[in-house]
């Protein structure tokens, strides 16, 4: 009797520590997740296509002035656009900046935003800018979004 | 005016790339000549813009400068994929896992 009794307490100590150990597993494994990226973030896409477009509208309108009137590409008239992409470009670095485990992408933000800046300098340098830089200013941006782009919707998963 | 063949240019930058890297040559091939081909066009409209004097060498090359920049921010890109396809398999795994200990659990319970 007394044995039948202390074999019932071991088999439910074992009982409840094997049960007790899958419990622990089940729940750590459940909030256990690899996190390497943060969440994807549906807001900063919309805005990296915004800004995107911001961008190519704004080099492919410079594009359309008639070359004979080159003043009208100087940069007192454009001024007013290059700064309101660079507030953009300022506003996604800050959004990244303070999401975990994403030095990545920022990094490829802080590259567009500086050479967004570099550019809007030349042009405020040469006061005009010829077809030629326009077209090779416009692709490099591209070539940037479509990059800082990739690197927001692969978190998405 | 002088001209350039961009795509004799481009294996020449191919073969750089080759004898610079000869042992994982064939690991990284594919990759380089998708780097090379993302770039022809800009390459191209760089290469016409200086020979045209459109662009000063001093603006040449910090246009080259600005190319690394560029480079460096894909490898950025490519370092978030990675990043994502190692945490996909991960979590993948753990699933499993974890479906496994809650069947064993309702075997036991």
């Amino acid at each position: 009797m007394i044995n039948s009794s202390t074999n019932r307490i071991i088999l439910f100590k074992h009982g409840f520590s094997l049960n007790a150990f899958f419990l622990i597993c089940v729940l750590f494994f459940s909030h256990c997740r690899v996190h390497l990226l943060p969440e994807f973030d549906a807001a900063i896409l919309e805005q990296i296509d915004q800004t995107a477009k911001r961008v190519d509208k704004f080099y492919l309108e410079l594009l359309e002035l008639d070359p004979a009137n080159l003043h009208k590409r100087s940069y007192s008239s454009c001024s007013e656009s290059y700064i309101t992409i660079q507030s953009e470009l300022n506003s996604l670095y800050i959004k990244n900046k303070i999401r975990p485990l994403n030095k990545n992408t920022l990094r490829i933000v802080e590259i567009t935003r500086d050479l967004w800046i570099k550019y809007k300098s030349e042009h405020k340098q040469a006061q005009t800018l010829t077809n030629g830089v326009i077209e090779l200013n416009r692709q490099s941006m591209e070539e940037l979004f479509y990059t800082m782009r990739i690197a927001e919707k692969i978190k998405k998963q | 005016m002088a001209t350039i063949n961009i795509d004799e240019l481009m294996t020449d930058m191919l073969s750089a790339i080759k004898s610079t890297v000869s042992n994982h040559w064939k690991e990284i091939k594919d990759s380089m000549q998708q780097f090379l081909i993302a770039r022809k066009a800009r390459f191209e409209l760089l290469a016409e813009l200086r020979i045209s004097g459109e662009l000063s060498q001093e603006h040449f090359e910090s246009r080259l400068e600005d190319e690394k920049r560029i480079a460096e921010a894909e490898m950025q890109a490519l370092e978030v994929i990675s990043k994502a396809m190692a945490q996909k398999a991960a979590n993948a795994a753990i699933d499993i896992f974890q479906k496994a200990v809650g069947a064993a659990i309702k075997t036991v319970l």
